[in-house]
């Protein structure tokens, strides 16, 4: 290979690394708008989980909590919690070079791994989702689908979203716009659909079966939508490190999964409730409902709504992760780490059992979550008051403020375990037992952020710990 | 003979690539470095910033929200 080449290829890597990795990216690289980044992040939440959370939460409370849960609830949530993205516009980073601050240099190489393996299963529900609508809009048409179909049709969902995503930030931009706007019209034309099929106040009015009036229901129906939008706090800064005002970055992230991701929840919760009425029984599968509900040829309309929106998810998705992992593992090319993200989800698709075990992922994933947002959040704001010795993040030869404890920083560990256990104190969602009532208003996963939150802010005023993780300040320069 | 040969080719292989990555990181690390240093002049113009007033809309869309949640849990 001659020098020319050579140089040529590295400077291929570094343009891919401004937009793949871990070069901050400058206000002049900067490619997203409002509009777009609106669009790509209502891509990465409009999918086939967005089904399932409305169906599962139509079995627990009427269909107007459900409609103040899912949006106000959700809203409230990612205002709080994803305000910090505007460090990822500030200085063109993803949030997981500032969380070496939080965890240190190899800590987060653990944290982001952890997260990768309880998040990345949501993706294989998506595949399995996938494949089940094919094969059930293949039985519309007459044609049964061999056994080894499903996990094909699975895999299929995840390689041609990953091809999406390794083509680049551009595919991914294209894709969403195109797709978003019509999902969102699609799931429109759903609600039409389900509200002429079924007597409007049979939806409006719906209560779930065995419904006493109880207010835990609701509680519980509040914390799943909590748990529901913080699950995409690991991937919320991928998109706003690219965008050009931090205005624009968080609220693209607040209404993006707030009202387009909330709205399919809605979708999901209708489709349910309007099976029930029809067939005595709820289902959240739209081939299945706009075939029931109306006619036959419908069920087309679900192959644009069910296969195209997984597969812009996990495109969107795979690209968030890819980029997450470059920070943690600068030195694997991105098409190499998407390539290990696609592994792991096809080993699951083959595995075939992550719709059986996804209560456990969930519930696990739920835990971890909350007191990672809350440490972000406190660090950003309270302790290190946004500013970040960038060159101690970026581990540039000589400077090491992030190093603490063998690459680990002993205090954000602390807190993280200690957010976690306060979920789980608070509420065991396994065996659905309430454990301290009082706090069970605040919902686990608000009792475990505000719980974190103040426990990093508590020990980050005593000054032996503030000496510890505030290390950093005579190297601030930005 | 044919097997030290080809071990030879690997490392000579190996080196290369051993080369090349190091080159690679070295150039990494100097990008990295001449962008915070962009950051750093005091002619660089940071990408607007979230204001006051954005705050405070957010907090009050919040209160709004948390409103709603308990206005919920009665009907």
């Amino acid at each position: 290979m001659s020098e020319k080449q050579r140089r040529g290829d590295i400077e291929r890597s570094l343009t891919r690394n401004a937009i793949f990795g871990i070069v901050p990216v400058l206000k002049s690289e900067k490619i997203y708008g409002f509009l777009d980044a609106f669009l790509v992040l209502s891509g990465y939440c409009i999918a086939t989980w967005s089904y399932e959370q409305g169906a599962y939460l139509a079995t627990l409370v009427g269909f107007k909590q459900l409609l103040i849960g899912a949006f106000f609830g959700a809203i409230a949530m990612l205002a709080i919690y994803q305000l910090p993205v505007v460090l990822s516009v500030r200085y063109g980073i993803d949030i997981w070079i500032w969380l070496r601050a939080v965890f240190g240099y190899r800590g987060i190489t653990v944290v982001s791994v952890v997260i990768i393996i309880i998040n990345f299963p949501w993706y294989a529900v998506c595949a399995d989702l996938f494949a089940s609508s094919m094969e059930n809009l293949a039985a519309l048409f007459g044609f049964t689908a061999p056994g080894f179909a499903h996990v094909l049709l699975a895999i299929a969902c995840v390689l041609i979203g990953t091809l999406v995503a390794s083509r680049g930030i551009g595919a991914i931009t294209w894709t969403t716009r195109i797709l978003v706007p019509l999902l969102l019209f699609v799931g429109a034309i759903v609600i039409v659909i389900a509200f002429g099929a079924v007597p409007a106040d049979v939806i409006w009015n719906y209560r779930p079966e065995g419904y006493t009036g109880s207010i835990i229901p609701y509680i519980v129906s509040i914390e799943a939508n909590f748990a529901f939008v913080i699950t995409l706090v690991g991937g919320m800064a991928e998109i706003p490190r690219l965008t050009k005002k931090e205005n624009s970055a968080v609220w693209a992230g607040v209404l993006g999964q707030g009202i387009s991701g909330s709205f399919f929840v809605v979708v999901g919760a209708v489709m349910a409730i309007a099976m029930q009425y029809v067939t005595g029984k709820m289902s959240n599968d739209p081939t299945l409902m706009l075939a029931t509900l109306s006619i036959p040829a419908l069920g087309c309309l679900s192959l644009m709504l069910v296969g195209f929106a997984n597969i812009g998810t996990q495109a969107v998705g795979s690209y968030i992760y890819g980029v997450m992992l470059k920070s943690s593992f600068g030195k694997i090319k991105y098409n190499t780490l998407l390539a290990l993200l696609a592994l792991y989800l096809c080993i699951l698709c083959i595995w075939g059992r992550i719709i059986t075990y996804f209560g456990s992922f969930l519930t696990v994933s739920a835990c971890v979550y909350a007191p990672l947002a809350a440490l972000l959040f406190v660090d950003f704001f309270f302790v290190r008051r946004q500013k970040l010795a960038l060159r101690s993040a970026f581990c540039i030869g000589g400077h090491d403020a992030y190093s603490y404890s063998r690459g680990f920083n002993i205090v954000g560990f602390v807190c993280l375990v200690a957010g976690i256990l306060m979920s789980l104190v608070v509420y065991n969602p396994l065996s659905c037992k309430i454990h301290i009532k009082f706090l069970f208003w605040l919902t686990p996963t608000g009792c475990a952020f505000l719980g974190t939150g103040l426990l990093y802010f508590g020990l980050s005023r005593i000054p032996a710990v503030r000496k510890y993780i505030l290390r950093d300040r005579s190297e601030i320069t930005v | 003979m044919l097997n030290k040969n080809t071990d030879s080719e690997i490392k000579k292989t190996e080196t290369a690539e051993i080369a090349h990555d190091k080159g690679y990181d070295m150039q990494l690390e100097e990008e990295i470095i001449r962008k915070i240093e962009q950051m750093e002049s005091s002619d660089y113009v940071f990408p607007q910033r979230m204001k006051k007033g954005n705050y405070i809309f957010i907090a009050v869309a919040v209160i709004f929200c948390i409103a709603s949640i308990i206005y919920g849990a009665g009907i």
